[in-house]
């Protein structure tokens, strides 16, 4: 009864701690396309995979590892092969829109600090190097595709035109097998406790 | 030529005409005004959301942590948020102009943060997450994740409150320099930990800046 109590008092605890200040997840599709909701986020997931689309070559120098290198190629391949399906979709969906900047002032110019500190850790010479470098590419590109399969994920309940959900529901699908391979090197090779499990979600 | 003064009666519609002109003259600098201070509330307010959802993080030790090092290092962090929780209350109180509840995030951008807390309160909760090292490492990153966040986010409010100088913008913008370097300090603590308990290869190399 006791441990019940706990329980309960626990998730609860821990509920309001990860939901505070966020907004709900949508119970079901809407019956008109929110094309304004959309739009933003079509360019938001277009910033983000053009940028990950020359990870590979960018950092090319200094991989020594050949699964990372060959993990980070595999990212750089879809984000290039998404970015331009989007521009596709743009051009034949007169609605869709991918250049819009939704976001604030204040985040823009916190996500470019971000950015330019994480490029400062990664930069060739300067930066770390070796097993210390690929680490902080992969987590980088581990946290990257982790949000990217749940705005995948997100906005394929909100669209409504079925050969854009389709789309939308292949990249949540290809974010989250890419997000388990990064996840499952990272156990295997930089953490000092491989504690990988395919399920639940790393 | 001969300047007549205004007589009495048209000194009415010159004082209209004047004070037309001070507004029109005015009117783009207080829409400037009013542009910068919601930006700056829409910071705030991001802010504020974060630090409230991150100020009870040590409830998380009444139920799973089993290192001592984590247990400090959370407990730090919870208290630094506390703080900055209640210094963003006390502002508001203090300055009805400051707005701590907007939400400025698009739409998409919410709900796939809400999806990934959700799916991150997955992995911590009691009995069926995760345990042990897998537990305190997966917490440590999540942390240093969020850190990372605010600690640029306060940085670039002290930017933006320089920049644009509205009232009570040296305390604030003091408060938040100070405040983005106690975050690089916890940052750093959090990345030293990782790499001396939880990850294979050091870097040795201090993270903050």
């Amino acid at each position: 009864m006791a441990v019940r109590r706990l329980r309960s008092l626990v998730g609860g605890l821990l509920s309001a701690l990860l939901f505070a200040g966020c907004a709900i997840a949508p119970q079901g599709m809407p019956a008109e396309r929110p094309t304004e909701d959309l739009n933003a986020g079509y360019s938001l997931l277009y910033d983000a995979v053009s940028g990950l689309q020359h990870g590979d070559r960018a950092f090319y120098v200094k991989f020594e590892s050949d699964p990372a290198q060959r993990v980070v190629s595999r990212v750089a391949d879809y984000a290039a092969a998404l970015t331009a399906d989007l521009e596709r979709v743009e051009r034949e969906f007169p609605a869709v829109d991918i250049r819009q900047q939704p976001l604030p002032l204040l985040e823009r110019r916190k996500r470019q600090a971000l950015r330019n500190s994480n490029l400062k850790r990664l930069a060739p010479v300067v930066g770390e190097t070796g097993p210390a470098f690929e680490r902080t590419l992969l987590l980088s590109t581990s946290g990257a595709l982790n949000q990217l399969r749940f705005h995948a994920q997100v906005m394929a309940q909100l669209e409504t035109d079925p050969a854009l959900q389709s789309i939308l529901r292949d990249a949540e699908q290809q974010f989250a097998a890419l997000y388990v391979d990064v996840v499952e090197l990272l156990n295997a090779q930089y953490f000092r406790h491989d504690t990988f499990e395919a399920e639940p979600s790393q | 030529m001969n300047m007549r003064p205004i007589q009495r009666r048209h000194r009415p519609l010159a004082m209209g005409l004047l004070v037309g002109l001070l507004l029109c003259i005015m009117q783009p600098a207080m829409a400037g005004s009013e542009t910068h201070r919601r930006q700056l509330n829409e910071g705030y307010s991001l802010l504020y959301a974060d630090v409230a959802g991150l100020r009870r993080t040590d409830l998380l030790l009444l139920v799973k942590l089993e290192t001592d090092s984590v247990q400090q290092t959370v407990r730090r962090i919870a208290d630094e948020m506390a703080d900055m929780h209640d210094r963003l209350e006390t502002w508001a109180a203090a300055d009805t102009a400051l707005r701590l509840d907007l939400q400025p995030l698009p739409r998409v951008e919410r709900e796939k943060q809400a999806a990934a807390a959700a799916d991150r309160l997955q992995s911590f909760a009691p009995w069926v997450g995760r345990t042990g090292p897998g537990f305190e490492r997966t917490l440590l990153l999540t942390l240093s994740g969020a850190l990372n966040q605010l600690r640029h986010l306060t940085r670039v409010l002290a930017e933006v409150e320089a920049e644009f100088g509205l009232s009570n913008a040296s305390q604030r913008g003091a408060a938040m320099t100070a405040a983005s370097g106690r975050l690089d300090a916890l940052y750093d603590a959090v990345l030293t930990l990782l790499e001396h308990d939880y990850y294979v290869h050091g870097t040795g190399q201090s993270h903050g800046r």
